[in-house]
């Protein structure tokens, strides 16, 4: 039997760099589940139960880190969760941290071919 | 000009004086006493005797924690010194008068009345007068009492009067001290008016007014309350406006970053032929763009970092990690845009080399910024060198150092002192290249120091530039500098 195709969960208000991730993901084989902001979110995760979660921090409504509190205090606590934002500040990435994001990537800095790499040493 | 130190000694040798003054004034007292016929109950000398060496018992130890002390440093400890031995002063004469039925004795309580005059102005001598007659006081209302104490010492005392008549002469011991201090106080301002105009006519400048002491002090005091004040809303605006600058830098940071990752992507997914076969023409375009967009993306982190770095927000993590990978990284990202250029890219890569502790994101921009400067400043058919030199890692301050070198443009003479600094471009640099922020150099100096290492260079105009740089291999501190 084929191993099962991983379900990425994208969480991300633009809707162009949204676009090129999730093309990305499929092209590398996940499933790809979207949300575009922090409220639908916690619903799709809920609904769709990812493998792993790709999460932006300034979203309209319910922000990032809200989101980030709401997950790992949930029954989906153990699902991975790469904080994937353009904040940069130091603060940011420590509460990030201490919410419990597993990693913390600044877009800008990489390309996607980089994240996916990433993606797999966290699932891995 | 006399100085602190002289002007403490003296006083220090006027407070061992009055103590001997007092003492010998005792002496008289009682031997004078004996020589006439007295009163019944006090039997001179030997009480006199025993009071006197009292009195120079407590002299003598005073003179010896005074020498103990060093006198320059502890004019506190001298004022404390001097209220001791006026209360003594105090205690004593009236002691003296009291015992010895010698009215006239109460005369010299002036002397302490007139030093503490001296020494604490008004207040001294109404403290001078309020515990001398607060001691009469004691004395006689407790002489029963202290009768019996000295009892066991084979000497007895009795007031020569009964003290019906005490509290008349007390009476007039208040007016006269009281006198006494209005005098003593007013001596006091005398005198300091007078080491004032001294003072001022020496400096030959005009003589201002001596203002009152309770003047001048209210007069200082709401000054420095408004200038209190001011300072303070100063420094609110100042805090505002900084954090201002601040959030504006990394909304702005931001802002920015989000569309560039746009750009970033999508050229990169285009290039990769994720939406169609790219024929070499298209690639190289998009690499351009590519290149264009990487560059923009540094500024913005350069800007991040030096506002960071203003706010003492620049964390360092540090790590051992092998430079060799650093380094080649980096080159790997210049290597199109070396070769478009026609500038030849060289990394001589020791064989061998320990893992140095370093952070890792921030040396690359380092490194980045080195190799990009000569690149950009260096013509078709230069070479870029870099090098790791290993001689002294065996060294007793083991560390490696890494030298760019480049056959480009050089920094003049001029201009090479100021090379360091934000925002600095050389005029030569200028006009190679307009588009340059100036503070590349500015960051890698500040985190190679943030690594403790040290940045120089050697140059030369028109013949090319060789930065050095110094990497540590181990941080004593592994945490934020």
């Amino acid at each position: 039997m084929a191993e099962s195709k991983k379900k990425v969960l994208i969480v991300e208000d633009d809707e162009f760099l949204r676009s090129l991730t999730a093309k990305r993901l499929e092209k590398e084989g996940y499933e790809v589940a979207v949300a575009v902001d922090g409220e639908s979110a916690l619903v799709t995760a809920k609904d769709e139960k990812p493998d792993l979660i790709l999460l932006d921090l300034l979203l309209p409504g319910v922000d990032g880190f809200e989101v980030l509190t709401k997950l790992k205090g949930s029954a989906l606590k153990s699902v991975p969760v790469i904080v994937f934002s353009n904040l940069g500040q130091k603060e940011d990435m420590e509460k990030a941290r201490s919410l419990g994001a597993d990693q913390f990537l600044i877009k800008a800095n990489f390309t996607l071919d980089d994240v996916m790499e990433k993606i797999k040493k966290e699932l891995s | 000009m006399e100085s602190a130190r002289e002007r403490l000694t003296a006083n220090l040798w006027l407070v061992v004086s009055r103590f001997f003054v007092i003492a010998a004034l005792g002496l008289l007292v009682f031997l004078g006493y004996a020589e006439r016929a007295g009163a019944p109950a006090l039997n001179p000398p030997r009480q006199g005797v025993m009071f006197v060496g009292l009195y120079l018992v407590l002299a003598a130890l005073a003179l010896a924690w005074f020498v103990a002390l060093h006198v320059s440093e502890r004019s506190r400890t001298l004022q404390l010194a001097s209220f001791v031995q006026v209360t003594i002063d105090l205690l004593f004469i009236t002691a003296f008068a009291l015992f010895s039925n010698e009215n006239m004795v109460l005369v010299f309580l002036g002397i302490p009345v007139v030093a503490s005059a001296g020494l604490w102005g008004r207040r001294g001598p109404l403290f001078c007068a309020g515990a001398a007659i607060f001691l009469l006081f004691l004395l006689t209302t407790f002489h029963s009492a202290l009768t019996l104490l000295i009892a066991p010492l084979g000497v007895s005392f009795s007031l020569g009067y009964s003290s019906y008549l005490v509290d008349p002469a007390l009476l007039i011991v208040g007016i006269s001290l009281a006198l006494q201090s209005a005098f003593a106080s007013q001596l006091g301002r005398w005198v300091s008016e007078r080491a004032l105009l001294l003072k001022t006519a020496r400096s030959h400048e005009p003589v201002p007014r001596a203002p009152t002491q309770g003047e001048s002090v209210a007069r200082t005091r709401q000054e420095l309350i408004a200038k209190n004040f001011e300072l303070e809303k100063a420094n609110e605006h100042l805090a505002t406006l900084d954090r201002a600058k601040s959030d504006f830098v990394s909304v702005a940071t931001h802002q920015l970053r989000t569309p560039l990752s746009g750009i970033k992507w999508a050229f990169d997914m285009l290039q990769k032929g994720n939406f169609g076969p790219v024929n070499p023409d298209q690639w190289r375009v998009l690499q351009k763009g590519l290149e264009s967009t990487e560059r923009t993306i540094r500024i913005v982190n350069e800007i991040l970092s030096i506002d960071q770095m203003e706010h003492q927000t620049l964390e360092y993590q540090f790590s051992y990690r092998d430079l060799r990978e650093i380094i080649a990284a980096s080159i790997h990202d210049f290597e199109n845009q070396a070769k478009t250029k026609g500038v030849t890219l060289i990394f001589e890569r020791p064989e061998r080399l320990p893992e140095l502790m370093l952070d890792a994101d921030k040396l690359r921009m380092v490194i980045d910024n080195l190799l990009e400067n000569a690149i950009k400043y260096t013509d078709a058919g230069g070479t870029v060198d870099v090098c790791i030199n290993t001689e002294w890692l065996n060294t007793a301050t083991p560390h490696v150092e890494v030298t760019v070198t480049d056959s480009g443009i050089g920094i003049s003479q001029a201009a090479q002192e100021e090379i360091f600094t934000k925002f600095y471009r050389a005029p030569n640099a200028r006009k190679q290249e307009p588009n340059g922020t100036g503070i590349g150099l500015y960051i890698a100096k500040s985190i190679v120091e943030g690594h403790r290492g040290t940045i120089w260079f050697e140059s030369e105009e028109g013949r090319g530039t060789t930065f050095h740089y110094t990497l540590p291999v181990h941080q004593e501190l592994a945490q934020a500098l």
